[in-house]
This record gives C-alpha cells, structure tokens and sequence, in this order.
C-alpha cells in the first residue's frame, strides 16, 4: 500500500500517509462493533430465557455418533446383516418383501412382459365401464412397435441403449416367468363383492379359475392351458350357482382367435335359449345332455356320442367361416328335440328381448362383429339347418 | 438476571412505554442507528461524539430523556442518567436500551419489535437484509423448556444419513437419491418445510411432496434404512418410459426424476408454460438450470449469432486419445457381455481430467463444410465455428462423464481415469471469458490473468460411480456431509470414506454446489 503509481504532489502523499495512520483504528472499530453484536445477542437470549435452547442432552449426542470400524456402518450396525424388509404395494395393497418389490410393481402396474395387463383392462372396461387416462400409456410396453417420443429422446449415452435378452440379469433371481396365479394379480378381481351380474359378465371374458394359493381367479382367457374346461365349469357353479347359465360363449364376446372354448353350462341360459350348449370339449350338446347337466347330473353321465360330435363340428366350422360361432345346437338325435324344444320353451318369450340386449352389452370395441353376427344368425339358422328351426325362435 | 419470557423489562421501560411511547426511541433509531439515506448517515457520523470527552468510538449512547451522547467506556452516560435522573439511553451501534438506574441493558417484546422494523426498513434492498434469526414465542419457550432432549446435529452425527433399500436393481435410483438428499440447497428448503404443494387433485402423486417426506425420514435420526416403495412407484406413474424391472441408468434417471419435479412444482391444472424455463421459479429451476450459450461464427463475415439454451447437466466426452489402438481388442470387446475387467482393461484412453474435459466442451468447433448455415449477417451459406460456453451457472453443477459408448461398431464402458478437482473454479468457462478463444492450448495461468472471483467456485459433494460393464452393473455413491466428511452409499450400507477414495474413485456423476449463492 505504500507505493502508488499516481504522480501526486507532496500534500497528496502525506495525506495518503495520513489515511494509512488510520487504517488500524477503523480496523480495531469493526472488530470491536462486530463483537459489540455478539455480546449482546448472547446477553439478550439470557435475559430473555432462550439462552438454554441451544442446550443438547448428551446422551443423544452419543447415540447418534458416527461410528467408524471395519465391518460395521456408520450407525454400528454390522454390514453383513441380511435383515428383511417389508413395504406395502401402493397398487394392490399386498405386503411385498422389499428386496422383490419392483419386480412385483412391474407385474401389478401391468408393465411387464408377462404381466396380464390385457385381461385385466378387459375386466376393469367390463366391470366399471370407464376407460382410464393411462390406457395409451400402455402402448409403450408394446414391444418394439410404437416408442413414443420420449423412447426416442432418451441419451444416447446410457448404459441400457438395447435391452438384451432378461434373463442375462434376471439370472439368478427367480421366478420372472411366473405362475398363473401370479399374473392374474395384474388386475385382481374381487369376485366376493361383485353381484351376480357382474360376475357373470367377468366370467364371460375370462378363464376365471380361481387359485388355491392366492383365491384369485385366472385373467386369462377361455382357453388358458392352465386349467380344464371341468375346472371353469367348476368355478361358475360356484360363483353363479344356480344362474350359471351364463356361461356361453355368445355374441358378447368375440374372441379375436375365432373358435373358442366355452365353458360347459348347467342350465339353460335365461339370456340365450336358442343358442346351444357345449361341452367341456367344446362340442355341441344335445338337449339331453343339456337337461342332464341342469339336473346336477355329474358331465361323464352325459358324454357325447362321438358321431354326434363329429357332425357338429363340422356344422360349427361352417357357421365359423362365416363369422358365426353361436348359432344352432349339433345334436342330431330327433329323440332329444322335444326336450330340447320343452327345456327352451319357457324362456322363449324373452329371446327376442334378450337378443337385442346381448347386442348392446357388447364391449364397444366389438359392437361391430357382434351385431354381424345378430344379423347373420337370423338369416343363416333359418336356412342352412332345418333342427334350428325348434331353436330360433325370434 | 431474570429468565422470564418475553424479556425482563425494568421498570423504567414500563413507565417510559405508558408515557411518552416508543416514538423518541424510534425517531433516534432511525436518525443515528438504523438510517435509512445518506443524508442521515452524514449526520450520524458528524453528530454522534461524546459530549464529554469527545470520542466517537466507546460505546456512544444517545439519552433518551435530553439530547446528550455519552460513551460507555468512560462512565459518561452512567454519569450522565445518575445525575439527570435519565434512566434510559439508547446504545449507537445497536438500538439497545440501557438503564442507567438498574445498571444493565433491558429488553422488552415491545422494543424488540421497534428494532426490527427499524432495522428491516434500514436494510431494504442490500444484502444485509436475508434472513431474520429465529426467535422462539413464549409458547414455543415453554416447550422447550419442558422438553429437555434436544437433537443437535453436530460434527459427528449420524443424522441426515440413511440408507436406502434396494427394491430390485434400484441402486440406480438410490445413489441419485443420496446425492440429491445431500444437496445443501435442496435440504435447506425441504426442511424449512417451504414447499407448498400445488397438485389439488392428487396431492397423493406429488413427487414433491415425496421428497419432502424423504427429507423427513432422513433426518429423523432412524438408524434403519428408508425403503424408497413410494417413491419407486410415483417415479413408474409420471416417468413411463423408466418403469420396468431391469437396470436403468443413474442420469437418465436423475434426468427423469427432475423434470417430473419440476412438473410437480407447477402442479396439475396450468400445463401451458411447463416447458419455458425462463418463467420458472420453481426450487428445481431455482438449483439445477444453467444456460448454456451457443456462439456460432460465420467464417466469411465473422458475424456471431447467439443462442441460450437451459441446461440441467453436462454431458462431456472423454476424449479420443487410444492408449491400446488394437482394432481386435475393441470387436472381441465389444461382444463380451459378461467379464467387465477383461473389456476395460484392454481399451484404454489417455487419463485425462475434468478440467480437460470442459474444455474440450467449450472449444470452438468447425462445423464442416457439409453444415454450412446461412448467416444472418453476411445472408449467404458459409461454414462456420460453434461454441459452447457457459452463460449462467446453476446452483449445483452436474457433470456426467460419457462413459457408455454405443456406436455402429461396438457397445462398451470407458473406464479412463478421470481426475476431478473437489474445488472447481468455473470461470475459465463462462461465456465472457472464452468467446472466440481457443483456448484449450492455453496454460491455466495464462487464461484468467486476474483471480477468478469467488462467484464461481464450485465444491464436489456427491459422485455417482458404476462398477460392471455396460450391459450389468452396480451403482455407488460418495456423498459429502458436515462440511468436510466423506461417506460412501451402497444402497443400504453407509460406511465412513475419506476424500482420497472419492477423488480417486471412477467417477461417472459428478455433482458440484456453488460455494457463494446469492439471494434474490
């Protein structure tokens, strides 16, 4: 500080030197203002009784001391210890252990390759009729088709750029693939709440087996591998009891791969009378058999006869190309017309009611097919086989 | 000394408030201690002199009965309210009431009050006017009084350290957690508890909120780790392209997780403006956006046109320089999968630092002759120089090192070492000082001729670190607390690290804070 570049006259440097003089005293009074400050907030928080507030019990202080010794963490606690953690899904309500938790989440989410994110759409569409905000969220997990924009911003600097096949990391942990009862959580269906009725439409679209492990029915569809046709039909007498006659496969429903199963039913449908039965096969049952069935009687009491079930098939395949699978019964056997004719008599008055009503049941999506085939099924069962005609009574 | 809430006011107090008020007090206050213009402050400085002895230091005191300074440091003022019967001065430097008949400085609420709106209207618009100390009511008193246990987080506690449960290939998730835990900036305003939710309509989906609970959880001194459930499924509901059980990238995440924040800070009814930064106040806005200037200089006319983009991290290239150029090595690298050493041992780059790094990132770039823009100076197709420098700096920098390489050829890690500072002086970047510079041959004394201002130092505390290869790994963290102490997080495990293991860690997320942050 002593020396400056400017030419100043003497005046001017002394004056400078004068400055300087001072400059320790400014100092000194700054310093002293400042600790001037701090006195007195110390002496006011006494005077004021907050002076204690900063007081720590130390015993608390000990407590949470970080510890520092190999083998433990900062908290004392051993680092090999496999303790177990527990949360609760935000989804389903389920008690997860916390290790396999996202796993789990991407199944419950429906996000996941074998999670049954499709049936269970399918349900909540059926049961609640309202479509959620997320639905085109699903599209994402389309596999390799539409990756929305975000996919595509996504840095190409990222250690998970292509995705390999899963089972390089999922390797040793368990149970990707999983079981049936494990990917009908994906929208579980609480079949002890619903009505009649709202089981019934459910258990039109799916499998519906209920798991012994987990009580919760199969989301999948009709022609899950998984169970038998005996144990569907099982779980429609169950939950239905006696109006377990809704178990056709009938306009509502179309299922996009055609030929489907159908569970067999125990009553004639109050819906549907003209519509025909079948069995646990898949093939068309007489009114014998159907009578039998009503009766409680056990299914091998009213097995098909195998030329019966030939000649049905053939007529069902017929009725299929032209995109008709719910039309005329199979039987041949004139003995079982009558009976037939008397089992569907009495709920004649309410087929043509009950025709236009499955019509209009239909899942939106497929309004179109089904109203095809309403139209198809007036004109086709009159004409192609004359045993419909006790049958179509519209 | 009494210990009386609400001060312990000597009578003389009392008498003066129910005569005359506070008024005097004020007027004084405002003249000589608190003043408010430089015309005051002139007079202050001319006036305020003992009237006995003439000094102007001492502990000048103004009488609040009679016009009269006295100091303090030799008894004047005493002297003065003994004789006069004046028993209440007023000290300069503070505002703070002495009575000279009781002997000592008195505080009362009502006097408190004056102080503080005297000092608030003194302050306006400097930087002396922040923040207010806390001073706690006589309910709150009592409460503390009651309730003895008190938790300090001194030098050597445990609280604010958690760890976190692994749900299942979430260390991902979990170090870019700890790091934003420890973000002084963040923690400060989660727990002064200012986030006011504005999501009406599903208040139970604001990540926000999420993490403001997080905060809770982490400074609640349980010892057990946190599992992060909640957060995981909030984070699959907004952020669908993140959701799945596989492994993820930490900064695609960390990515992610801030832009869902920041939509959560503007709540679920205006949609409209959430992609303008430049409007945006919220905390996420408030810490993590810098603007990155873009120069690009048409090469015929010189003619410079000037962009700012918002920027959340950096992303910078480590470089090109091969050590092993064996074109083997890369194709049998690049088809392992499994064996993470054998790859990165055999591919190697020149070590290099971050320093090097940025400014490979700020140096000016000839864009080619295939790119040639139109110049909206000279208006003809020319080729060009594009730079990027550094127009505002956030409050916490983050720098991510582009360790992950996928190109037509190959897919693999780059471990170079990569040596970052734990102090960082950004200047050197910023947009003042580089434009047009090429200054990546320039020495680092030779750049900033004048010392770099303290505005733009940065100190590291948090780096995310992976360990595996590009297809299967594990992410870490070091994260930094109580100023100077270094842990080290592996999802549920926190163990004590010293700084060397953080500098000579790997390194893939770097985060730094702004050592001086300004208030607005």
């Amino acid at each position: 500080m002593s020396e400056y570049s400017f030419d100043g006259s003497e005046d001017q440097e002394s004056e400078d030197c004068q400055l300087v003089n001072y400059a320790p005293d400014v100092l000194t009074e700054l310093v002293d203002d400042v600790i001037l400050g701090l006195c007195f907030d110390v002496h006011r928080s006494c005077k004021m009784g907050t002076f204690f507030v900063d007081d720590v019990d130390p015993a608390e202080l000990k407590e949470f001391e970080i510890v520092d010794q190999v083998g433990l963490d900062i908290f004392g606690q051993p680092v090999s210890s496999k303790k177990q953690y527990e949360c609760e899904c935000p989804n389903c309500g389920r008690t997860i252990s916390a290790n396999r938790f996202a796993p789990h989440l991407e199944k419950c989410m429906g996000m996941g390759r074998n999670s049954s994110r499709i049936a269970s759409k399918r349900l909540q569409n059926s049961g609640k009729c309202e479509s959620e905000g997320d639905d085109d969220d699903d599209n994402d997990w389309t596999y390799g088709e539409k990756k929305k924009k975000k996919k595509s911003d996504k840095k190409a600097n990222s250690p998970r750029q292509s995705k390999p096949s899963k089972s390089s990391k999922n390797g040793d942990i368990s149970s990707v693939s999983s079981v049936g009862s494990e990917k009908s959580s994906g929208g579980y269906v609480n079949y002890e709440a619903m009505t009649i009725e709202e089981r019934k439409a459910v258990l039109k679209q799916i499998c519906g087996v209920i798991s012994e492990h987990t009580k919760r029915m199969c989301t999948r569809s009709h022609r899950c591998p998984q169970h038998s046709d005996e144990q569907r039909r099982q779980v429609r007498l169950y939950l239905l009891g006696n109006a377990a006659s809704s178990l056709l496969d009938d306009d509502i429903h179309v299922d996009i791969d055609g030929y489907e199963d159908s569970p067999a039913v125990s009553a004639p449908s109050s819906h549907h009378p003209n519509l025909p039965k079948r069995d646990h096969l898949g093939r068309f049952m007489s009114a014998q058999q159907v009578a039998a069935l009503a009766a409680g009687l056990p299914w091998e009491a009213v097995s098909n006869s195998p030329g019966g079930s030939v000649s049905s098939m053939r007529v069902v395949q017929q009725w299929e190309t032209m995109g008709i699978t719910t039309t005329g019964p199979a039987s041949n056997s004139s003995a079982s017309a009558s009976a037939s004719a008397s089992a569907c008599a009495s709920a004649s008055a309410s087929a043509g009611a009950s025709g236009s009503a499955s019509a209009s049941a239909s899942a939106p999506s497929k309004k179109k097919k089904s109203k095809k085939k309403e139209g198809h099924t007036h004109k086709k069962s009159k004409s192609k086989n004359p045993v419909l005609q006790q049958y179509d009574l519209h | 000394m009494g210990t009386r809430a609400g001060g312990s006011s000597c009578p003389h107090v009392v008498a003066l408030k129910e005569s005359r008020g506070l008024d005097t007090f004020r007027i004084i206050l405002s003249n000589f201690v608190y003043c408010r213009s430089p015309r005051a402050r002139r007079l202050k400085a001319q006036s305020c002199i003992c009237h006995d002895c003439g000094t102007t230091a001492d502990r000048l005191h103004c009488c609040l009965d009679c016009v009269y300074f006295g100091c303090y440091g030799n008894q004047h003022i005493q002297e003065h309210a003994k004789s006069h019967r004046h028993h209440l001065a007023l000290d300069l430097s503070y505002g703070v009431l002495l009575c000279g008949t009781c002997g000592d400085y008195v505080y009362d609420e009502d006097v408190n009050k004056v102080l503080h709106e005297e000092k608030y209207r003194a302050t306006q618009g400097t930087h002396a006017n922040g923040t207010v100390a806390w001073q706690p009511s006589s309910n709150e008193l009592n409460l503390l009084q009651h309730n003895p246990k008190r938790r300090k987080i001194t030098h050597n506690s445990t609280i604010g350290l958690r760890g976190l449960i692994n749900l299942g290939n979430t260390c991902f998730m979990n170090c870019i957690v700890q790091a934003l835990m420890h973000t002084p900036f963040l923690r400060d305003f989660f727990l002064s508890d200012k986030h006011e939710c504005l999501m009406i309509q599903s208040q139970n989906h604001c990540l926000v909120c999420e993490m403001s609970r997080l905060f809770q959880e982490f400074y609640s001194g349980c010892r057990s780790p946190h599992v992060p459930f909640k957060l995981l499924h909030l984070v699959w509901t907004h952020a669908r392209h993140l959701a799945g059980y596989e492994q993820q990238d930490a900064h695609e995440f960390f990515i992610a997780a801030l832009d869902v924040l920041h939509r959560h800070c503007k709540g679920d009814t205006d949609h409209t403006n959430h992609h303008n930064p430049h409007h945006c106040n919220c905390i996420i806005d408030q810490v993590f956006t810098g603007g990155l200037q873009s120069d690009v200089t048409c090469q015929a006319c010189l003619g410079v046109s000037t962009t700012v983009d918002p920027f959340w991290d950096i992303s910078l290239d480590l470089g090109t320089h091969l050590v092993q150029a064996d074109s083997q090595d890369i194709l049998t690298a690049g088809f392992l999968t499994a064996g993470a050493s054998a790859i990165t041992n055999g591919i190697s780059y020149t070590s290099t630092s971050l320093t090097d790094c940025l400014k490979r990132f700020t140096r000016p770039e000839h864009l080619g002759s295939s790119a040639k823009i139109k110049c909206s100076h000279c208006h003809s197709y020319q080729e060009s120089t594009k730079q990027l420098t550094m127009k505002k700096l956030p409050v916490v920098a983050c720098f991510h090192l582009k360790r992950f390489e996928h190109s037509t050829k190959f897919r693999r890690k780059i471990s170079t070492f990569v040596s970052f500072p734990v102090e960082l002086d950004l200047t050197p970047f910023m947009a003042h000082r580089r434009n047009g510079l090429d200054t990546f041959s320039i020495s680092p004394g030779e750049m900033c001729p004048t010392p770099a201002s303290n505005e733009n130092r940065y100190s590291l505390f948090a780096v995310v670190n992976h360990r595996g290869s590009i297809d299967s790994g594990h992410y870490t963290c070091f994260i930094r607390q109580h100023r100077d102490q270094w842990f080290r997080c592996e999802d549920d495990i926190i163990t004590k690290a010293t700084v060397a293991d953080v500098v000579n860690s790997e390194g893939y997320l770097l985060f730094y804070h702004k050592q001086l942050v300004e208030y607005e």
